[in-house]
This record gives C-alpha cells, structure tokens and sequence, in this order.
C-alpha cells in the first residue's frame, strides 16, 4: 500500500472522530432550571452582572469606571429541548457608552455546566457570565 | 481578508471594523455556515417574530470542507443578531479575532494596549446587511 493510501485512510479517520465528537458535543443534557436562579458575572469583566431570579426576572447591572452604574431589569425564560436562557429585551453594556434601546430583543445563551459543577451562560468562545451565588 | 489577518497578527490597523453588505468580506459571511445555523436557529425559537440579539453559533471543523469563502474560516464562530423591520430584516454579525478563538494552543485573549503596537491582540468585526 502506497502512502497516499495510508494518508486517505488517516483524513477519513479523523473526519470520523470528529464528526463523532461534534455529535456527543451536541447531544448535551438541559440544566435543572432550579439551578439557574443566583448571581453571575462576566469572566473578563466582573462590574458586569446579571441576577437571575426564581420568579423569572433578571437584573443586569454594569458598574462605569465614571462610579455611574447602568441597570436593566425584565424577564427570562428556559428552554429545555436547547438547553438556552432567554433573556427578553436584553442590553449589552460597555465602559464607553450604555446602549441604546433602539435594538433591545432577546438575548439567547447556551447554559453550560462545567467540570466543577459550576453554571456558565456563554457570550462567545472564551467569554461567559459566570455564576458566583445563589439566589 | 488578507489584511484582516495580518492586521491581527501584527497588532497593526485598526481595533474595530465594519463592513456592510456590498463589501466583498460581507457577501462572503451571508452563506456562511454560521449565518445558516442562525437562519435556522431563528426560524425554530421566534415563531412570533421578534428581534434575536448576538447569540453565538459554532463554527465546527466539519465545516472546513464546505467553507464557501475565506472570510467564513477565519471568522469562524460569531454572535448573530436579527432584527425584523417591517419588510426588510437587518443581519448583524460580530466577531472578536483573538488568539483563543484562533487555535493558538487555546491561550487566553489579550486585549490592545491602548497606544501600543499588540501582536496578537484581539480584533472585532461587525458585518451588517439588510435582506
């Protein structure tokens, strides 16, 4: 056998593993929505929270450098079968300037457990509201 | 695209770029598979209609094979918002360029130093347009 053979053969396995892994990735169990009520705050960014509360409102706050703290409050629900928060007539804030509510829908995030047990609601790849405190 | 990646690497040009729908980089996001997950994503969880603001959609190895343009591998991932309008629907999409998201051994992102040149450091893109 030739080694373009053995070559082929070893592109198709690892389409395989990945295709499998990406497959076990998707297949996630949902959260017990009585976990997702506390306190989180955003891991690059902690004058960043959100308090999720058990009666389905969320408060999210962000704490200016200027000593000015912007804050927002409205409702949230869980949807099991994709395992996601929403978080209705979300704002996103930054140190620069608070947002405008011209564009305020909802705001859907993939609810994560890590290994610890901790709860993560991910922004993006590497950034995530962490959670730090129960309801 | 090409500068994109050398304005990451580098640590040169700008911070923050925006592209709107008649920039080639633009056209090229609209069929990317990102941008089909959030189609359908949305399709599937606003029956009513509704604006969706940044959710993140993966962008998985197995899309490799099936990547219509350069500017969707090197965006990979990003943060989809779609805002119905009437008769039109507005598409923005966010993508932060850093060194986690860009398979450098899964190291932490470094933001720019404010008037230093930041190899490395990340760098964000909006792309918009109006369907």
């Amino acid at each position: 056998m030739d080694s373009s053979k053995y070559y082929s053969y070893g592109v198709g396995l690892i389409l395989v593993l990945v295709t499998v892994a990406c497959a076990f990735k998707e297949k996630e169990k949902p959260v017990d929505p009585e976990l997702l009520p506390g306190k989180y705050y955003k891991n690059i960014d902690p004058r960043d929270s959100i308090f999720v509360y058990s009666d389905k409102t969320y408060k999210h706050t962000y704490h200016r450098t200027d000593g000015t703290v912007n804050s927002q409050t409205n409702t949230w629900r869980y949807k099991s079968d994709i395992n996601h928060i929403f978080f209705e007539s979300f704002l996103f804030y930054n140190n620069e300037y608070p947002e405008s509510g011209d564009y305020n829908g909802s705001w859907p995030t993939k609810v994560f457990i890590d290994e610890n047990g901790g709860i993560k609601l991910r922004y993006s790849e590497s950034i995530y509201f962490v959670k730090v405190q129960e309801k | 695209m090409k500068h994109l990646l050398g304005e990451f690497l580098s640590g040169e040009g700008p911070e923050r770029s925006l592209f709107y729908g008649s920039h080639p980089l633009t056209k090229g996001m609209k069929n990317s598979a990102v941008v089909k997950r959030a189609r359908e994503f949305y399709a599937a969880n606003y029956p009513n209609g509704g604006d969706m603001r940044r959710e993140h959609f993966d962008f998985f190895a197995t899309d490799v094979p099936f990547v219509g343009s350069d500017i969707e591998q090197f965006v990979g991932s990003a943060r989809v918002s779609i805002y119905p309008r009437d008769s039109i629907t507005i598409f923005v999409i966010d993508n932060t360029t850093g060194r986690y998201s860009g398979g450098f051994d899964s190291v932490p992102d470094i933001p720019r130093v404010p008037g230093q040149i930041t190899p490395t450091g990340n760098i964000y893109q909006r792309f918009i347009w109006i369907e």
